[in-house]
């Protein structure tokens, strides 16, 4: 299940971003004529087809591995969280529908009711969002029904459960996430075409789009990520000591940065420790006191190395993306020259890659700081697996068929920027050439 | 607790109305992998693209129809989900892996235009995945029609053995799946060709239909003896009436489509596929795992199934909308090729 969501997780995230990328590109088309913009965008569309339909196979596989790994969770879960899954389905087909006429629908909408058709596509990433990570938060903080002395569910409320106290955060941190990935995901690919000396017009405007974009949104994103600490600190006290590595429960705690934890010392040998950060991020205070894993049974303790070790790997990575974005700032009047600068646009090309990487060690913190709970505190993990047997085959089978698609898919996709390349080598100059692409 | 029956009858009827679309829909578009697979004689490449072209624009949100099912499944009927997911943790796996590769076969090839060898290859995997999947759907409505799905009396689930797996009830039915897929697609991609070209999946559309006619014909006998609660439906409680109509409407599919009656072709396939699939459904009522677990026991709460019901009503709201126009901009009589 962890390998499929986090296989699923990197076309969602383009799912999210590219739509809106999208608009933004055929926006600028519809405002300025420069035919430029319209062949970005109709690269892009092609390219998200291919993407969304991968993303879309990799989802259908996690609905039936909901049920086929986890059966007694949802059993558990389904009669109070399934709501928001049913309301993604609906999320789902907006986007499949309107991506279809986006796509097919070049030729056959007019320009307006073409641009129109992104608003939907928009939303319906946005909203698929939202819904699953209602039922992911609800994972992490349980609400809208009651226990009875025997284990049974009552009072089910489908609405408080959906809206549990951690799902405004960890929403908009996902959210942006996915508007951060989708940005330099695009503005690495075509940083990496100028390095190749494809310096036109073409990859020039592309590289702007994706970096501007990437460097707006990645400071809301730095907020968000400051919410949801707090947020962890009150729901999860247990998970936020696990991330921070903070064994003992200490006033004015530092922040602990790599290093290794080690339950047996309980403490973190070889970290990085500032002063008073933790205390700031958790609660706002320095003098704030902050509850250190040791008042915590040591069985519910999660795999310390791995959820620390995720967590730094989270905040350091995402710290360091804010330099392409400032430093472009500083150059783009100043010192034009420097977006010719090798340098420069190798630590673009990074920074796409490193954007996954941090979305995906975030899932990790999240997931595995859970353990060994599947939900928060009432769920544990070895209750809700399934009792059919057989299970490695299935996931041996299934890992060949994720490396096979995606090895396919990328020499695919490459294959597509190849030929639009030759297209425009037999048509003439670049970055003039319009038509079908 | 128990849950309030009518809630728990929509909740049904709207897991058949949603059965409904992705047998019609996406039914097609199996069947039209199907087609891909036997596509012969000298128009072979033209029915090929004939079918790429139809599908292309909306297979997609055809698909979402199961994940529909899926999520309504485990929100209305939480412990029937799990019971099938345990019990038919195999051939759900076959459905599962169909469709993975159904889908990126489909998508991977369209763009691997220049490659004739992986495009052949490609379109070699979807092809046969889009049998395999409707057959393994066939084959899970079969096996829990049988009974074969048992609870292991600690309230949980065994898994089904290949012994009730491989009976021969569920294989007929998996068949019978396929034709009726095959079936429908024939007949709907004889609206979206013309000339000569139509008049060849005219011809699938009867060989299919020939198929459906056999399959039912071995079928039925055969629940008599193996699903013997569906078959007693079927034939002589109150799914009867729905069966004869379904006949009757196999009858006149057989004559417009042998007499070439383009313009009812496709209200007679569609007719006869719900019929099917209603009787199919009028059958097994109230069990959700014949004849073990109803949908009434496996119900949801009433507060769950209520907000359900009116999500259900304002999603459909938005859907059915964007759908019609989805379907007016790529679906007209003959469309041409939308051009990327
Ligand atoms: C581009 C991606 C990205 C970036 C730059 C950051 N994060 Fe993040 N983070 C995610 C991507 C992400 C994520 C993958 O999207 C997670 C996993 C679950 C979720 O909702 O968001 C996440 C989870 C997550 C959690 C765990 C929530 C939980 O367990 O419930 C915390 C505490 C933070 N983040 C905090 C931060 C902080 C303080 C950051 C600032 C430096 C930060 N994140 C940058
Ligand atoms: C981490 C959280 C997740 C996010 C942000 C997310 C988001 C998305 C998005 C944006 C799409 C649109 C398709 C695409 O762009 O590739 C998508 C597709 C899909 N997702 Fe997820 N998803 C997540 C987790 C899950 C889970 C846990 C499930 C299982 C229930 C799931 C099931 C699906 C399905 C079935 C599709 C395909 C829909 C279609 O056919 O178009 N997703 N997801
Ligand atoms: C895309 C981001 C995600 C990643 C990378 C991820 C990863 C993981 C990992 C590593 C585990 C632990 C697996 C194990 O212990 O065997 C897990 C468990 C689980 N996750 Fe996630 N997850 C993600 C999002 C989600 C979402 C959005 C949902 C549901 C809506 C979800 C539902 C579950 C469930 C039901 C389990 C099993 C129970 C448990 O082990 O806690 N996950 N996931």
């Amino acid at each position: 299940m962890g390998s499929s969501l986090a296989f699923h997780i990197c076309f969602a995230v383009l799912g999210i971003g590219m739509p809106v990328l999208l608009m933004i590109a055929e926006g600028l088309w519809l405002r300025t004529r420069n035919d430029v913009y319209r062949q970005l965008a109709r690269t892009w569309s092609k390219a998200f087809a291919v993407t969304f339909g991968i993303g879309a196979i990799s989802g259908t596989m996690l609905s039936f591995e909901l049920g086929l790994l986890w059966p007694r969770f949802m059993e558990f879960a389904g009669g109070i969280i399934g709501m928001p899954f049913s309301l993604e389905g609906f999320a789902f087909f907006i986007e499949a529908i309107f991506l279809a006429l986006y796509l097919y629908g070049w030729d056959r909408l007019s320009p307006r009711a073409h641009f129109l058709c992104g608003i939907p596509l928009v939303l319906g990433g946005f909203l698929s969002t939202f819904f699953i990570v209602s039922a992911n938060a609800w994972m992490n903080t349980p609400t809208g029904f009651t226990l009875d002395e025997n284990g049974a569910i009552t009072d089910i409320d489908p609405i408080a459960a959906m809206f549990n106290p951690a799902f405004p955060t960890q929403y908009l941190h996902m959210l942006f996430a996915a508007l951060v990935c989708s940005g330099f995901a695009v503005a690495a690919v075509y940083a990496a075409g100028l390095l190749r000396g494809r310096r036109d017009e073409y990859h020039r405007k592309g590289l702007a789009i994706g970096l501007a974009f990437a460097a707006i949104v990645l400071p809301i994103q730095l907020v968000t990520g400051d919410l949801i600490a707090v947020m962890v600190t009150k729901e999860q006290p247990l998970k936020l000591a696990t991330m921070e590595g903070l064994y003992k429960t200490t006033k004015s705690a530092p922040l602990t940065l790599f290093g290794i934890p080690d339950d047996e010392k309980q403490e973190v040998v070889g970290g990085i420790e500032i002063p008073y950060l933790l205390s700031i991020l958790a609660y706002n205070n320095p003098n704030a006191t902050v509850q250190g894993m040791e008042a915590f049974p040591e069985e519910n303790w999660p795999n310390t190395v791995l959820v620390h070790t995720a967590y730094d790997v989270m905040i350091t990575v995402g710290s360091a993306l804010m330099l392409p974005g400032l430093i472009a700032l500083y150059a783009w009047r100043r010192r034009p020259h420097w977006f010719e600068k090798k340098s420069f646009l190798w630590m673009i090309v990074a920074s796409g890659p490193a954007a996954y990487i941090c979305m995906e060690s975030g899932w990790i913190t999240t997931e595995s700081g859970r353990q060994p709970w599947a939900i928060y505190n009432v769920l544990k993990v070895e209750d809700s697996v399934t009792t059919a047997t057989g299970i490695l085959g299935w996931f041996i089978l299934f890992s060949i068929v994720y490396v096979v698609i995606t090895v396919l898919m990328i020499s695919i996709l490459l294959r597509m920027a190849s030929k639009r390349r030759q297209r425009l080598a037999a048509a003439g100059p670049p970055g003039v050439v319009s038509g079908d692409d | 607790m128990t849950t309030d029956p009518t809630l728990v009858a929509l909740a049904v009827l709207s897991l058949l109305v949603g059965l409904s679309m992705y047998a019609v829909f996406a039914g097609a578009d199996f069947g039209g992998g199907v087609w891909d697979l036997l596509a012969a004689g000298e128009r072979k490449d033209e029915q090929r693209s004939a079918i790429a072209r139809a599908m292309g624009p909306v297979w997609e949100a055809n698909h979402v129809w199961i994940i529909f099912l899926i999520v309504v499944l485990f929100t209305a009927f939480p412990a029937a989900f799990a019971a099938l997911c345990i019990g038919l943790f195999a051939p759900l796996s076959l459905v599962l892996l169909g469709m993975i590769l159904r889908g990126g076969g489909f998508v991977l090839r369209a763009h691997a235009e220049d490659e004739p060898l992986v495009q052949r290859y490609l379109g070699f995997v979807f092809s046969v995945s889009s049998v395999i999947t409707p057959f393994a759907l066939g084959w899970c409505a079969g096996v829990v029609a049988a009974g074969a799905l048992q609870p292991d009396g600690k309230g949980g689930w065994l898994m089904v053995p290949w012994s009730e797996l491989l009976a021969p009830f569920p294989i007929v039915t998996g068949l019978l799946a396929v034709c009726i897929c095959s079936y429908i697609a024939a007949t709907f991609l004889t609206v979206e060709t013309e000339g000569a070209l139509r008049e060849d999946f005219r011809r699938r559309a009867l060989f299919a239909g020939g198929g459906v006619a056999l399959f039912s014909a071995i079928g039925l006998p055969l629940a008599w003896s193996e699903a013997p609660e569906l078959s007693h439906e079927l034939l002589m409680g109150r799914a009867l009436p729905l069966v004869v109509l379904a006949g009757v409407l196999a009858l006149l599919g057989f004559i417009v489509t042998a007499s070439g009656a383009w313009s009812l072709m496709r209200p007679v396939a569609v007719a006869f596929v719900l019929v099917v699939l209603w009787a199919w459904g009028a059958a097994q009522w109230p069990y959700a795992v014949t004849p073990y677990l109803t949908f009434q026991e496996s119900a949801s709460s009433d507060a769950m199934l209520t907000v359900y019901l009116a999500c259900l009503a304002i999603g459909a709201a938005i859907l059915v909308p964007s759908l019609i126009y989805l379907f007016r901009v790529f679906k007209g009589s003959h469309p041409e090729a939308g051009s990327w």
